[in-house]
């Protein structure tokens, strides 16, 4: 088998065993009418499967491996669409965006674009009819969630014995903000409470700093005008060029917020360890 | 007294609470590269605690070897630099492809044995084993199917590909059962042809039963009759080796988890053998 003829072997049996489910039936199922006709001919009889069986075999395996590997990396967003409607999710994901990636860990980071861009809803079955403040609040679930799977391999934020803002600090990388218009972060403390379905999240919006301190995901509430300090600080690169920019996106009123609370903020984010 | 050929089980997340409370008594893990490859957060503060305590290996999923594209150099600097930060004596991937044209499936999966099927894959662990500079080994994995324009059996295939790239088996016993089952051959002619010598190191697990008599290696249960018959077979065939217990799924605690590996004993009988293994200084590491 020349290099051409395994690269073309290895494209027909990935196409297969990636071929994606069908949804339509109330039940997910092999849709083997599509495999490729070439690797059914490849593919010899076994004692106890014929080839198309034995393929169905590796694409059962492909999706099922893909839907579990996303269900316990988005456990909330499992929770408020359920595994039915998020597997006729990571199918569309994965045929738009499959992974590269060695580390299968990686494969839902761009899983939060994808549920906003909302082309993933067509065809759903059974329709689930999402508007546009339920993508939103999809984006911020899975948003929240690839906040934890990114904190897993980041390092612990450590507590200051006192505040240490000297020079011109930055916020450490490890400290991600989160801003939500529902009370996601609270359903994703109580997983176990949550029940499935979106529709009656009352609409809630809060800020917060999230990071790892001695091997725990740690949240803190920000107020509002706080949260955008430390954003424009993240964006610019300093405490100094965020202060700098600041103006542009506080109101008056934030502006005296910010003007008041700025000293005891940073005394208390570098407190917290946040600033280097 | 301390046994010569070592028992070791594969470090899962699941049982991390039970190994680092507890500290039971392991002859070795190994690790699943890619699950520490980032070295840093809590897989490095988990990795570090292993460390602290216990002999690791390091076995890989992604390697990609069997492909037609370029190894992933990126990748291999990772791996490169785990095996330097674990000091584990030897590394193994599996013979079998994950991906194509940059994209991948995540599956171990099987190509045609043809000769040229092995010079390509030789090829591509000439290029590991000489980046790595740690021994290499490969192993044969469970299959689900079987390709008409195969030339050679799945155990000639193996012992091509071991020949012609100058690597070491990394042997396991259950997929040899598994894929004997699946394809209807003899397991027993399969192990008959291993050359023992290069053997790093050999893998059992449990499997499932399909409806239709085939088998799927699931990792989620104990070792079956006929698999540890097997073992013992290879045992006796070998003289001894190293032996690893996988446990992916169904998780039980780590004290039953760890006695299953340890009914290896029952199936290694004395035997006398006069061949000094090849790989035996990076086996000795362990011991």
């Amino acid at each position: 088998m020349s290099q051409e003829k395994l690269h073309r072997f290895q494209n027909m049996f990935g196409n297969t065993l990636s071929t994606p489910f069908s949804f339509l039936t109330g039940e997910a199922t092999c849709q083997t009418e599509l495999y490729d006709e070439d690797i059914k001919t490849e593919v010899q009889m076994t004692p106890f499967k014929n080839a198309v069986q034995s393929l169905t075999v590796y694409n059962q395996q492909y999706w099922y491996r893909l839907f579990k590997i996303v269900q316990d990396s988005f456990p909330l967003l499992n929770k408020l669409i359920g595994p039915w409607q998020l597997n006729q999710l990571t199918t569309s994901y994965v045929k738009a965006h499959p992974s590269s990636s060695p580390v299968l860990d990686t494969l839902g980071a761009e899983l939060p674009e994808y549920i906003q861009m909302g082309s993933w809803t067509e065809g759903l079955y059974p329709d689930a009819a999402y508007t546009k403040r339920d993508l939103k609040l999809l984006y911020q679930a899975a948003e929240l969630e690839n906040i934890y799977n990114e904190l897993l391999y980041l390092a612990n934020v450590n507590e200051m014995s006192d505040s240490v803002v000297s020079g011109n600090p930055r916020i450490k990388p490890q400290v991600k903000l989160y801003a939500e218009n529902w009370p996601l972060l609270s359903l994703r403390n109580e997983l176990d409470q949550v029940k499935e379905g979106i529709k009656d999240i009352e609409y809630k919006q809060s800020h917060w700093a999230i990071c790892k301190q001695n091997n725990n995901i740690g949240f803190y509430h920000l107020a509002t005008t706080a949260y955008k300090l430390m954003k424009e600080i993240i964006r610019f690169g300093g405490l100094n060029e965020g202060i700098e920019h600041i103006e542009s996106v506080l109101s008056v009123s934030e502006l005296k917020e910010a003007e008041v609370h700025l000293e005891q903020w940073c005394y208390q984010w570098g407190k917290r360890g946040w600033f280097y | 007294m301390t046994q010569k050929w070592k028992i070791g089980v594969g470090l899962r997340v699941p049982h991390y609470g039970e190994i680092f409370s507890e500290w039971p008594d392991v002859d070795f893990f190994e690790i699943i590269s890619e699950n520490y490859l980032s070295l840093s957060g809590t897989p490095k503060k988990n990795l570090d605690k292993a460390l602290s305590k216990y002999p690791l290996v390091m076995h890989g999923v992604s390697m990609n070897l069997g492909s037609t594209d370029e190894l992933d150099t990126r990748y291999l600097d990772k791996i490169k630099k785990l095996a330097s930060y674990t000091g584990a004596p030897y590394l193994t991937d599996h013979l079998c492809w994950t991906g194509v044209d940059g994209v991948n499936y995540h599956d171990l999966l099987p190509m045609p044995y043809t000769r040229k099927n092995a010079v390509h894959f030789a090829e591509k662990i000439k290029q590991v084993q000489d980046y790595i500079n740690i021994p290499f080994g490969i192993e044969n994995l469970s299959s689900y199917a079987t390709f008409s324009s195969s030339e050679m059996t799945e155990w000639e295939f193996f012992n091509l590909v071991v020949e012609l790239s100058g690597c070491s088996y990394m042997l396991d016993i259950n997929n040899v059962y598994v894929s004997s089952v699946n394809a209807g051959f003899s397991p027993e002619e399969y192990l008959k042809s291993i050359k023992w010598e290069k053997v790093l190191q050999c893998h059992i697990a449990g499997h499932s039963k399909q409806d239709d008599g085939s088998l799927i290696d699931t990792h989620d249960n104990p070792v079956c009759d006929e698999v540890w018959q097997l073992y013992q077979k290879a045992w006796e065939m070998s003289g001894g080796f190293h032996t690893l217990l996988e446990w992916d799924a169904n998780f039980m605690s780590f004290k039953d988890t760890h006695a299953e590996a340890q009914k290896a004993r029952l199936y290694q009988p004395e035997v006398q053998h006069s061949f000094v293994p090849d790989s035996f200084k990076s086996r000795e590491v362990l011991i």
